[in-house]
């Protein structure tokens, strides 16, 4: 019997409708299909946030979509307060009215995120697939003006990358507390769009100068997280800190997941919140005891002195690579496998980039 | 001005907007929660962050410690505000 840590972070995904339709979306590329279309109700996730209270959580995310879509965000996050639960809103920012904004404060929300795609207007509204540069903008300056700490998320690839220096001189502006910048990471949709999306090695190069000097002049008083794409490292990452080690994320529909990609392997069964526990989905559920630890691992794992390091990499990444969700990571160069990685690192040095795949508009109302 | 020559003072600490202290029922522990983050806290800390209201200098800091328990490392005392001040996590207030 594995030792099994009390989860630490509860990813509560409200909804996958969403205004936006950002080309490299995390959400499953089958958002619109009926399976996620039930959408848990009020009742069910106040509960969820008690128990996740009870099973010792301490940072919780209200995320999508656009979680601002559902009118009980406000009562969820009265709820978390109440329990002590550190509590994030993970939004585009083009819902955020002043009205909502202080009714959230109000009700004990801790941190709000908010994605920009680019500093300039027209290459932001290319991203997001509709007209939102302002909007975002104002948002942004909302949230400082109601002294919320302010997260500023941009998601980079060939597109925005060249202008990274203006986009944390943009940061600054807003005032952000801290600055996450993601480089795409390659699944559902980002996977589709991958050879639109693919930076070259020159611009990611440049990128990591400019990030330098946003850290040593100390631009955002909490930091500026720089995640590198991983097609580019010699290892690969720690998947979300290990698989049912720290996070468990809620889908809209109830089931729940060890990451937010995890319903693209095929193989697993997400047990749903509205047959079990929690504490019993987190414990004892196959999809959560299928990857955890390090007895799942095959060579070259098995054997490797990393495999507590960085668990394996990503299984998702795996499976969509190699067709084995228990192989090893092919971002890692001891994978049998690696050369599918470099592969499609060469087509990020092509000059033509193919235009993007967008998600479809919604009835977001 | 780079990292390096930045000087940093320990008086009138207090927590910046978003950070707080919290006693985790569940687990039987005290953790401090920020933006994406969280840090288990011994005793010690726990003590120390208490103390940060935004109005004490870092010589009333070690006063207050030294009152509440034997052989206070004053060196890890500073070492562990300046960890948090670094990180954006404590923040010097106007007194």
């Amino acid at each position: 019997m594995m030792d099994i840590d009390l989860p630490l972070t509860l990813i509560a995904e409200l909804t996958y409708r969403c205004p936006l339709r950002c080309p490299y979306c995390s959400n499953p590329t089958n958002y619109d299909s009926s399976k996620y279309r039930q959408e848990l109700t009020t009742e069910y996730w106040l509960d969820l946030i008690k128990q996740a209270a009870n099973l010792g959580i301490l940072q919780l995310g209200f995320t999508g979509g656009e979680p601002m879509l559902r009118q009980d965000l406000e009562l969820m996050v009265e709820t978390a307060a109440a329990k002590g639960i550190y509590t994030s809103l993970i939004t585009a920012g083009t819902l955020l009215t002043k009205e909502r904004a202080i009714k959230l404060r109000d009700c004990g929300l801790d941190h709000i995120q908010i994605s920009i795609q680019d500093s300039q207007v027209d290459k932001f509204n290319y991203i997001a697939g509709i007209p939102s540069y302002e909007q975002k903008l104002a948002a942004a300056r909302l949230v400082k003006q109601l002294k919320f700490p302010l997260t500023i998320n941009v998601v980079l690839h060939r597109h925005n990358l060249d202008r990274i220096k203006e986009i944390l001189e943009l940061c600054k502006t807003l005032k952000a507390d801290r600055v996450e910048l993601a480089n795409t990471q390659y699944y559902g949709w980002a996977l589709l769009n991958r050879d639109a999306l693919l930076p070259t090695l020159e611009q990611l190069e440049r990128a990591k100068q400019a990030v330098a000097i946003a850290q040593q002049e100390k631009y955002f008083p909490m930091g500026v997280v720089y995640v590198l794409p991983d097609y580019y490292e010699q290892y690969p990452k720690p998947c979300m800190g290990g698989w049912g080690k720290r996070t468990m994320v809620i889908a809209p529909n109830g089931g729940v997941l060890p990451c937010q990609v995890a319903a693209s392997i095929p193989e697993l069964d997400f047990d749903n919140v509205r047959d079990h526990s929690l504490e019993w989905i987190w414990s004892e559920s196959a999809a959560f005891n299928r990857f955890r630890g390090t007895d799942w691992m095959e060579e070259p794992c098995r054997s490797c002195s990393r495999k507590t390091v960085d668990f394996g990499g990503c299984r998702c990444q795996a499976l969509l690579l190699t067709g084995d969700a228990t192989a090893t990571d092919p971002v890692c160069h001891l994978s049998p496998q690696h050369h599918l990685i470099t592969k499609a690192g060469e087509s990020g040095q092509s000059p033509n980039s193919p235009s993007f795949r967008y998600r479809d508009r919604l009835n977001t109302s | 001005m780079s990292e390096e020559d930045r000087v940093y003072s320990l008086d009138n600490l207090g927590f910046a907007n978003g950070v707080r202290l919290h006693w985790n029922e569940a687990r039987q522990q005290h953790w401090l929660l920020f933006p994406e983050g969280a840090l288990f806290l011994n005793p010690t800390a726990v003590a120390i962050l208490s103390i940060c209201d935004g109005y004490c200098s870092f010589t009333a800091i070690s006063q207050i410690l030294s009152s509440q328990f034997r052989d206070v490392d004053i060196n890890q005392v500073r070492n562990l505000l300046l960890k948090m001040l670094k990180r954006g996590l404590l923040i010097n207030k106007t007194p």
